[in-house]
């Protein structure tokens, strides 16, 4: 994926160039992404952050396939096992944000090795759980490890430059969501091989649960092992070189908080991501009630779900990407708009379904359109701010995970709606809960609805999140970088844009 | 075009009969001509793997049942009382015995007497629950055509626990503890392992 506008990219000095087989810019940020490559340090970060955030949807969504056997061996009631399935993913709400502010703090290695391996002993002991509240436990705390959800997007906002860092963003994140589809197929798969050695049904399901701890565990050792938190290294060995200024959490903190666009994004993350999480719990149970198929077929359906990941999360953050280099950030507020209220009409639809095929259909019409728009999201959410963009990627991220919690709470809880009749109520929130996209604005590039300020430039928008004593000390200097390789995100200003809204102002040429 | 019409008609029957029996088969409609009972006493626990239970059923003769040439098997099965079912969606009990839950574990399938028993121990597979015995009549087709329970018919009287096995084994717990200790373990290591790097 060559881009061929590098003048706004600077060209790098020969020497640090030859350090990294893959072509960077002036903050060693690669400015193409190799899906096939494992090049150290960027296409390498790729992979073990995927595959680890990959193992941590396994493990959360690892009991909801198993539940026919689970909610026999331990005795449990619908609230139970819907307690529990808002509990597995309302852990992760202050989780992401804790870990936002941990990556900014001692860089994404760290942080999200740290999260997978504490998480872990939770999945272990969900062999051995014996009632109910046991049962809301593991999947609590197990729930946490979706925190690393940041520190995959923080990590891949370091290593690819800002034309690559949607698509970068877009299939880690993508990719990794895949875990909550293909655990609904190897956990079933699993519990049937131990089973057939001889377990009983009680049994096998426990011993089933070793498979995603031990995926979990081995793959944040790998990241310890084999990762890099920057091109240049690690923030501990350049912090100590004085090469990294180490920031202070209460200004990350402020410069999140008091971002509007931080908190929008939040908002609308809710509704994609956290309706995905919501289908994900409840998806499977639905399709075998309505429509009376069997639970391996109810999970195939489910897993397909989940696993329209591998193309639709990232083809949002590619999408972005490609719109970025010709409507700019306007293009890209625009199609996350259209995207996830499309999203939201598919999801309204879905619940008036009542044909087992065409439910199918829309349901994977949905699941695009949904997953879509997650990846358009963190397409915008790397340039809301950089001194705090680990923060601002946490409350985005836990953003996400209230949505799941609010959505399960309000329609899937009790018997007040029906499955379906909470679906479409669902997509009519879906596109209440998207509008506010159209209220950020970025004063160098514009938003939905009006054209960037003529005097307003990227330089300022990110310097402004520095005090001048900082920026006497150099401390901005990444921020500087990072503004000069975003110049990009005005779009094309060589000819006036097709779309501009009559009532705007005038980009200016 | 009036033979391929005339062709479709015929065929038609053959289809019908090859998707199977069209009328669902409704509980309400079943006449109770078995008398079931169960050797537990009311409210008795029994547990998994362990316990024994007889049952026997015999024909009332004082009901007036369906055509008894069509009684072909008997199936026994264990059926969830309603304590069992409350807010438990998988375990409803629906008229159409397609859709109906209730009774998920099959005891025994036998041919049809005007008495039988069987003695059953209880399976590993059975959960944690509260339950009643019923026995349906099949016909050649595999359709109920009449049945018995040993409780009465609100579900009420002569149920018995059963205690499900926990699938729990020692060893279980063990590699859980050694796991966990080791992903927390690798952690601390590797820690250990950057501070020093730091310091050279």
């Amino acid at each position: 994926m060559g881009d061929s506008s590098k003048s706004s990219l600077q060209v790098e000095p020969s020497d640090a160039q030859a350090r990294f087989k893959m072509p960077v810019d002036s903050e060693q940020k690669a400015t193409e992404f190799w899906l096939f490559s494992f090049a150290a340090p960027h296409m390498q970060a790729f992979h073990l952050s995927w595959f680890s955030f990959f193992c941590c949807f396994v493990s959360t969504f690892a009991a909801p396939p198993l539940l026919p056997l689970i909610r026999d061996n331990l005795n449990l009631t619908t609230t139970d096992i819907g307690n529990a399935g808002i509990a597995s993913v309302s852990g992760a709400v202050f989780a992401r944000l804790a870990m936002g502010t941990a990556c900014d703090l001692v860089g994404p290695r760290l942080a999200s090795a740290s999260l997978i391996l504490l998480t872990t002993p939770a999945v272990y002991c969900t062999s051995v759980i014996n009632s109910a509240s046991s049962y809301l436990l593991v999947r609590f705390f197990t729930g946490f490890s979706l925190a690393s959800f940041v520190s995959t997007q923080f990590w891949m906002s370091s290593m690819f430059s800002p034309p690559k860092v949607g698509v970068a963003n877009g299939i880690a994140g993508g990719w990794g969501n895949l875990g909550g589809g293909a655990t609904q197929l190897i956990m079933p798969l699993v519990y049937e091989l131990i089973h057939h050695i001889g377990s009983t049904r009680f049994t096998a399901w426990r011993i089933a649960f070793f498979i995603p701890g031990l995926m979990q565990t081995l793959s944040a050792i790998a990241v310890l092992a084999l990762g890099q938190d920057l091109p240049n290294g690690n923030y501990r060995k350049l912090e100590k070189a004085g090469d990294k200024h180490k920031d202070s959490f209460g200004k990350v903190f402020y410069h999140a908080v008091t971002n509007y666009r931080a908190w929008i994004l939040a908002l609308t993350y809710g509704y994609c991501f956290g309706v995905e999480l919501t289908i994900d719990n409840i998806v499977a149970e639905y399709f075998y009630d309505k429509f009376n198929v069997n639970l391996r077929t109810a999970g195939m359906i489910a897993a397909s779900f989940g696993m329209a990941n591998i193309v639709s999360r990232p083809g949002g953050g590619f999408l972005s990407d490609w719109i970025s280099t010709r409507y700019g950030m306007r293009g890209r507020l625009w199609s996350l708009w259209v995207v996830q209220s499309i999203g939201g009409v598919l999801c309204v639809v879905l619940g008036l379904m009542h044909n087992l095929s065409a439910a199918i259909a829309v349901m994977l019409l949905f699941s695009f359109f949904v997953q879509a728009a997650c990846g358009f999201t963190f397409g915008v959410v790397p340039f809301v701010s950089r001194r705090s963009l680990g923060l601002i990627s946490g409350m985005t991220g836990g953003g996400g995970n209230v949505g799941a919690v609010i959505t399960q709470l309000i329609f899937f809880t009790g018997s007040r709606y029906s499955k379906e009749t909470g679906i479409t109520l669902m997509g009519v929130m879906i596109l209440c809960c998207t509008l506010p996209i159209s209220l950020i604005y970025f004063p160098q590039w514009g938003g939905m609805f009006c054209g960037p300020r003529a005097d307003a430039t990227a330089e300022d928008y990110y310097a402004a999140e520095w005090s001048d004593e900082e920026k006497e000390k150099g401390y901005h200097s990444s921020s500087v970088k990072f503004a000069e390789n975003s110049v990009r995100e005005g779009g094309r200003r060589r000819r006036p844009s097709p779309t501009v809204p009559v009532e705007a102002t005038p980009t200016h040429v | 075009m009036a033979a391929l019409i005339s062709y479709q008609v015929r065929v038609l029957p053959f289809l019908l009969c090859y998707l199977g029996p069209s009328a669902a088969v409704l509980f309400s409609s079943l006449p109770k001509t078995l008398i079931v009972t169960a050797s537990p006493s009311p409210g008795q626990v029994l547990y998994a793997g362990v316990d024994q239970i007889n049952v026997t059923w015999a024909i009332d003769q004082s009901q007036p049942g369906g055509t008894v040439s069509a009684y072909k098997k008997v199936k026994v099965s264990f059926c969830y009382a309603p304590a069992s079912q409350a807010d438990r969606g998988w375990r409803k009990t629906d008229d159409n015995l397609k859709k109906d839950k209730t009774c998920q574990f099959k005891i025994t399938t036998q041919p049809y007497a005007t008495a039988g028993s069987v003695a059953y121990t209880v399976e590993r597979s059975i959960p944690t629950a509260t339950f009643f015995v019923r026995a349906y009549v099949l016909d050649s087709e595999e359709a109920e055509v009449a049945y018995g329970q040993s409780t009465d018919a609100q579900k009420t009287t002569n149920l018995f626990d059963v205690v499900g096995i926990t699938g729990l084994h020692a060893s279980l717990g063990i590699a859980a503890a050694c796991f966990s200790a080791f992903s927390v373990v690798a952690l601390a290591f590797f820690f250990v392992v950057e501070k020093r790097k730091a310091k050279k």
